[in-house]
């Protein structure tokens, strides 16, 4: 399929150039908060997987628009660098690794965060389950650093792939949020499988005190949480099928007459949806980082990858 | 109550895992099932199911001490699952098969002995596990310290000292190396970029071999972690490395990637040690659509084993030169000159050869005439400067008789013997007939055979003779009169059943001739002309089937192939039309089993590629297609295809002559290799006992296929007609399909048989509404018209929907074949999914389906009854005929009338729609969502119509519903894309009456193939397909 027509049609990316957003993401994140009122009272937050940093900006916005916010904080962490934004301290690791929780943790030196996000995705392989696996981990990765952080009553979002075993996931953030609700912003495309978890009302299990040890992988770290989940044992015996699951309830977020994800637009300009010129300047949309296999094309382009015989 | 019941009986998917374990035999990890093949035989021995829901990633084994086969331990994973058993305990059904599982991912499993299991999981962690007394006891549990995520993983076992090192690849460049006793780092390799998709240690464990998201594969020394050498070539990314062939100057590395191919490599040591290079050896293409997720190796028979997304499983030839019978070499003009005995001119060149079957009979520059005999010795004939500068060469397929002209019209026949001696010789000339020759032609048929003199001047006619094949003599001579246009011919077949003689022709053009008057000028019967889009016809091959039609398999220079239909009338229909991906096609083979294989070139190779299996037999880098060749081939006592091939490359003559194959080609077929988006059933025209089945991928692609009543499944063409992403494939009836796509693609097929296979050609296709197309047709429906005096189906009225909202009414006429617009509005600005026609009381209205949770419905009785009336009181059955034809008069569209029914049902789009008519007249509409809710509304008759929501159930899956399909009055399948497939009883709200977990992940549409003898089956598609049997 010709991406690049569809790209321009797209007309969440249009929008996004002209107000200043550096992904269309930025409108997620927008279309949730419409819908949750995800920012209120919100001034500490932690963006995981946050290049190339829409969702920042978004937060920064947001917390930073009354000047004299001196106990905010923003902590974007991405494997990819950011460039710079304004109020944004950004760190560039893998979240899945335990030192990368400790170093998030230590810019919060012992204090609460009120709002944990990811929008994180892996590199998708195409392998279904591994790549929902894979996802899987990097919502564990963050609600494992937002069982650490989050004050009680904070709000935990994340980015699902609603693959074979999401029903596994809600039930054990159920144990840990007052509400666990699936919701898809009108700018997530129908055809995909993304949507995102919203928990609302942090309860810190009884009983159980988080506690970040770099020796423990993710996996051990919910070992004793009892949220149902599975856990290693000397048998080697694991049930799978008896393992809770729950289906959370779906939300669409994001007005009806909003542009639809899924609708080509007509290319001309002056068509009449209207397209919201932001006032605040803020910046461009970035330029996407150069992609691992740069090298492989550049070749590719010179003719050097054939066989020579 | 209903007890219906769903029973899978066949999935074709990806194969994520496979595993020799012996010369002889292979495991595949297809989906949860775990199949054993015979792969000389090239069998399936054995199937089982092993895993509830996990698909298999990987397959290891250990070789008993007592050296017994069924003995062979293995272990499978996939997921957090695994289970170890030996290959006796696998085949024998009295055995349960014992499920264990870990608390995370598993990338890799490894006997340290027949007792002790290690267990890579995704965080780098290594569980050790005893086996003793057949029980799996966790014992040990180890980790280097550094537990991130990994997407790849190996533990490596040094078989001289029974050293473990675990080898991790991680999401940010770099891969751990940790010894496993001491649990320390030893190396942390960071000169890749991306997330490290694969690493493995040679099997010496010297060397380790990795690849990530930039795409180069990279050799380390092991011991001190140096980056030793880059491979580059892959054209995605790469999912496979296995080592093999290691000797004391280097080894090879297999390779397979997400660019659908697998490539072989060469490390040498002592050229590439310093400069650091990988080379890259061969393409191996046998695959389709995208990822060859796994591959094996048989190091000591050397062959290659892949598995792809397709479902294919593909046993390669790495050794091909070393098998009994293989020839391969080349000459420089040096080399022939001196074998001859005789010295060239200079700027003398080989101008022409072929291949009679015991030998290779060539021309030079200088009317050198000479014998390669055996393919081994050059000799030469005789020198005659008739056929210098300008000669022609050919020679009969199943005889070794040899035709060689000259500019003049001069002629030799000769026959060769098993010795490369001439039998007989015969020599006449064209002086009668004109006075230069162009081109000549030759065929046979049975125990007649046949030449096609053709002169460069357009105003001579075509000579034909027919050739004695015992003395040589020509036995009859025919005039056959050229057409007024430019005509140069390309190619000659003779039809028997209808006794004509088809011409071949550049720009694609075709002469027919009757051949029945001797000493009188032969007018072509017709003259077909623009056959299709290309140029040149490359081959013509009749077909004869028990039909007694006149029907040719034509290939096209441009790629394209036909089976082409020769009507009484002369007119002529083309039964099947398609064309491969890339490249110019010279001809087509047919093998005895069926299978149709295609030959050409594209960019600097010939290929053989196998159509009807989709892979390519052979490749050889010549340097394109501008060039001498010849290409030679038989079928061996296995019905195996043998073939040679000679061509000139810088002014050298090689030849390569396949050897003796050790293993058999195809294990197992598959089907499509990206995500079905669709599925169509309909009856095989004479055949209550099978359906034909469409299938429309992501790839583009379309297959026919059919399902017989016992379930099984058969492919048999491929079609590459559409360019944008494949949106929905409908029946009209039993006869016509539509399918549509991105890039605003509508086409109609007509659905034929021939040659013992489904056929399908594209009949005509809907001009799109834009200059650049870039919508997607997103669905329609269809009705068909009937003549109101005569009863017979003249046509189809169709409603398209878009992705912009515009929604169309057409109608198309089968005579004319062509489409008119009556009806082209939009909705609103939303995508829309769905549509359907709906007819209550007799009144015909649309009904569609949107991104915005919407049903809405139209009247279009005002426009449509215009032209049409409805006259059947079926309701089941709509069926319209046209008023007074009037279907001239048609010229201009209309829009829309109002909406009478615009409901939000849904929060978000409506992924999956069915519709029951009941007999009182009433529709349901059963309705999946974004938001896992399944609805059932009813739409009845008032005073204009009503709508009610009839049953409402908002988390019927766990994540979007892509699937309805309508069973019976009170039965609907529903699919979701957490892989849940539930039937539901509908009568009386919601009930569910089965749920199952279906392997095809990506879950995106489902069929239904209900046969005459009451059998029913389901059909599913997604990431793979499979076929479940419907029981009550
Ligand atoms: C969809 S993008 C996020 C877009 C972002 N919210 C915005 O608005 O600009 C997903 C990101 O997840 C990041 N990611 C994936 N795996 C990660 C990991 N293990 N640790 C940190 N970041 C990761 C990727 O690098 C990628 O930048």
């Amino acid at each position: 399929m010709g991406k690049s027509s569809k790209d321009k049609r797209d007309l969440y990316y249009r929008k996004a150039k002209e107000e200043g957003w550096r992904a269309r993401s930025a409108f997620k994140l927008l279309q949730l908060n419409e819908q949750f009122d995800l920012f209120n009272d919100v001034k500490r937050v932690v963006d995981l997987c946050a290049a190339p940093g829409s969702w920042s900006q978004v937060l920064s916005k947001e917390i930073f628009k009354d000047k004299n916010n001196s106990d905010a904080k923003i902590v974007a962490v991405d494997l990819q660098p950011m460039s710079p934004i304004d109020n944004v301290i950004e760190l560039q690791a893998d979240i899945t690794h335990p030192k990368t929780l400790e170093m998030i943790m230590h810019h919060f030196d012992g204090e609460k965060a009120d709002f944990v996000c990811s929008d994180g995705a892996p590199d998708v392989t195409g392998l279904h389950d591994l790549d929902e696996y894979i996802q899987a981990q990097l919502i564990l990765s963050a609600l494992q650093l937002a069982t650490c952080i989050l004050k009680t009553g904070g709000k935990f979002v994340a980015k699902i792939f609603r693959g074979r075993d999401i029903d596994l996931l809600y039930s054990q953030l159920g144990y840990l949020f007052d509400k666990v609700i699936c919701a898809k912003p009108r700018s997530s495309r129908a055809s995909s499988l993304e949507a995102f978890i919203v928990c609302i009302g942090y309860r810190p299990r009884n009983g159980w005190i988080p506690s970040l040890n770099s020796n423990l992988s993710t996996e051990e770290f919910f070992q004793d949480l009892k949220i149902g989940r599975n856990s290693l044992n000397n048998e080697l015996n694991l049930e799978f099928n008896d393992e809770e699951r729950i289906v959370a309830p779906f939300i669409a977020c994001g007005d009806l007459n909003s542009i639809d994800s899924d609708a080509t637009y007509a290319l001309d300009e002056d068509d009449n949806i209207n397209i919201q010129i932001n006032s605040l300047s803020l910046d461009p949309v970035q330029s996407p980082t150069a992609p691992p296999y740069k090298k492989a094309l550049e070749l590719k382009r010179k003719g050097q990858l054939k066989i020579v015989k | 109550m209903d007890n219906m019941k769903l029973d899978q009986i066949k999935h074709i998917g990806p194969i994520c895992a496979l595993k020799v374990i012996s010369n002889n035999l292979l495991l595949s990890g297809e989906g949860p099932t775990l199949s054993l093949y015979d792969y000389i035989k090239g069998e399936k021995i054995f199937e089982r199911l092993v895993f509830k829901r996990n698909k298999i990633h990987g397959i290891e084994i250990i070789n008993s001490s007592n050296d017994i086969e069924d003995d062979i331990k293995i272990v499978i994973w996939g997921g957090r699952s695994l289970s170890i058993f030996t290959l006796n305990n696998f085949k024998d059904l009295n055995y349960e098969i014992p499920h264990y599982g870990v608390s995370d991912w598993i990338f890799h499993c490894l006997f340290e002995n027949e007792s002790t299991l290690h267990v890579l999981n995704s965080h780098n962690i290594v569980h050790t596990v005893s086996l003793l007394n057949d029980n799996c006891k966790l014992i040990n549990t180890k980790h280097c310290g550094w537990k991130s995520i990994l997407y790849s993983g190996t533990i490596s076992i040094n078989k001289e000292t029974g050293k473990i090192t675990v080898l991790a690849g991680t999401v940010m460049n770099g891969i751990l190396i940790w010894d496993f006793e001491t649990c320390q780092v030893k190396h942390n390799l960071t000169e890749h970029e991306g997330s490290i998709f694969k690493v493995v240690a040679s099997p010496d464990n010297k060397y380790i071999i990795s690849c990530s998201d930039d795409r180069s594969i990279k050799v380390w020394d092991m011991e001190t972690g140096e980056l030793l050498a880059n491979g580059w070539g892959h054209g995605s990314r790469i999912w496979g490395l296995n080592v093999y062939n290691i000797s004391n100057d280097g080894f090879n590395i297999f390779s397979c990637s997400e660019d659908c191919t697998a490539r072989v490599w060469r490390f040498n040591f002592h050229d590439n040690y310093n400069n650091g290079e990988l080379i890259q050896e061969r393409i191996i293409l046998v695959h389709t659509g995208r990822h060859v997720w796994s591959l094996d190796l048989n190091d000591e028979k050397k062959l290659g084993f892949t598995a792809g997304a397709d479902g294919k499983i593909f046993v390669s030839d790495l050794n091909e030169s070393q098998r009994d019978g293989y020839w391969g070499h080349k000459w420089e003009l040096n080399d022939i000159s001196n074998e001859i005995n005789c010295v060239f001119q200079k700027g003398e060149l080989i101008k022409n050869y072929s291949d009679f079957g015991y030998g290779l009979i060539a021309v030079t520059s200088e009317g050198k005439i000479m014998i390669l005999k055996d393919y081994k010795k050059w000799k030469l004939l005789f020198i005659d400067d008739k056929f210098a500068k300008f000669c022609i060469l050919k020679i009969f397929e199943n005889e070794p008789i040899v035709i060689i002209a000259g500019k003049m019209g001069d002629c030799i026949l000769m026959k060769f013997n098993e010795n490369c001696e001439i039998e007989i010789k015969h020599e006449f000339n064209l002086n009668d007939s004109f006075n230069r020759l162009g081109n000549i032609l030759i065929n046979g048929y049975d125990d007649n055979y046949f030449a096609l003199f053709e002169s460069p001047n357009p105003n001579d006619p075509l000579i034909y003779k027919k050739i004695d094949p015992i003395n040589l003599s020509i036995l009859e001579s025919y005039e056959l009169l050229k057409p007024k246009d430019k005509i140069t011919i390309s190619s000659l077949e003779y039809n028997k059943v209808s006794n004509m003689l088809f011409v071949g022709c550049r720009f694609a053009t075709m002469l027919v001739y009757k051949i029945e008057n001797e000493n009188e000028k032969n007018q072509p019967l017709v003259v077909y002309k623009n056959l299709f889009k290309g140029d040149t016809v490359s081959s013509i091959k009749s077909l004869y089937d028990n039909s007694n039609n006149t029907m040719l398999y034509i290939t096209n220079k441009d790629g394209t192939y036909h089976i082409m239909k020769i009507n009484e009338n002369s007119t002529y229909e083309y039964l099947q039309s398609s064309k491969i991906q890339k490249g110019f096609l010279e001809g087509h083979i047919k093998t005895p089993n069926g299978d149709i294989l295609l030959y050409g070139f594209k960019s600097d190779c010939f290929f053989v590629w196998n159509e009807t299996k989709q892979y390519e037999v052979y490749r050889e880098i010549c340097g394109g297609p501008h060039r001498r060749w010849n290409f030679k081939y038989w079928f061996d006592s296995n019905n195996r295809l043998r073939y040679r091939f000679v061509y000139t490359r810088s002014s050298e003559v090689q030849i390569v002559q396949q050897g003796e194959p050790y293993a058999f080609e195809l294990l197992s077929d598959g089907l499509h290799g990206r995500e079905i988006r669709d599925i169509c059933v309909i009856n095989s025209q004479n055949n209550n006992d099978e359906k034909i089945i469409i299938t429309g991928a992501e790839d583009t692609t379309l297959k026919i296929s059919t399902l017989k009543n016992d379930g099984t499944f058969n492919s048999h063409w491929t079609y590459r007609e559409h360019i944008g992403g494949l949106q929905s494939i409908h029946a009209i009836n039993d006869e016509y399909i539509l399918s549509s796509s991105a890039k605003e693609e509508l086409y109609l097929w007509k659905i034929t048989e021939c040659d013992n296979k489904k056929c399908m050609s594209l009949e005509s296709s809907l001009p799109p509404s834009e200059e650049n197309p870039d919508l997607r047709v997103m669905d329609f429906d269809s009705i068909e018209v009937y003549d109101k005096i005569n009863g017979k189906k003249i046509g189809f009225l169709i409603v398209t929907v878009y992705s912009n909202s515009m929604i169309k009414v057409i109608y198309y006429d089968i005579a004319s074949k062509k489409f008119k617009v009556l009806i082209d509005d939009n909705y609103m600005q939303c995508c829309i999914f769905h549509v359907r026609f709906v007819c209550i009381d007799k009144r015909l209205f649309v009904l569609i389906a949107s991104t915005n949770g919407h049903l809405s419905i139209y009247d279009i009785n005002n426009v449509i009854g215009k032209y049409f009336s409805i006259d059947d009181s079926n309701i089941k059955e709509v069926k319209l005929s046209l008023n007074d034809n009037k279907f001239e008069e048609i010229n201009e569209s209309t829009k829309l009338d109002k909406l009478i029914i615009n409901q939000q049902i849904h929060q978000s789009s409506v992924k999956a729609l069915d519709i029951l008519q009941e007999t009182n007249g009433c529709i349901k509409v059963i309705t999946g969502g974004d938001d896992n809710s399944i609805i059932v509304s009813k739409i009845t008759k008032d005073e204009g119509l009503k709508f009610d929501i009839e049953s409402f159930l908002p988390s019927a899956a766990s994540s979007t519903i892509t699937t309805v399909t309508v069973i019976d009055e009170k039965t609907v399948l529903v699919g979701a894309v957490d892989q849940s497939i539930k039937l539901w009883n509908i009568e009386n709200g919601l009930t569910l009456v089965d749920n199952k977990y279906t392997t095809v992940a990506d879950t995106g549409c489902s069929e239904i193939a209900s046969f005459k003898n009451g059998e029913k089956y389901l059909l599913i598609g997604g990431a793979g397909f499979s076929i479940w049997k419907i029981t009550n």
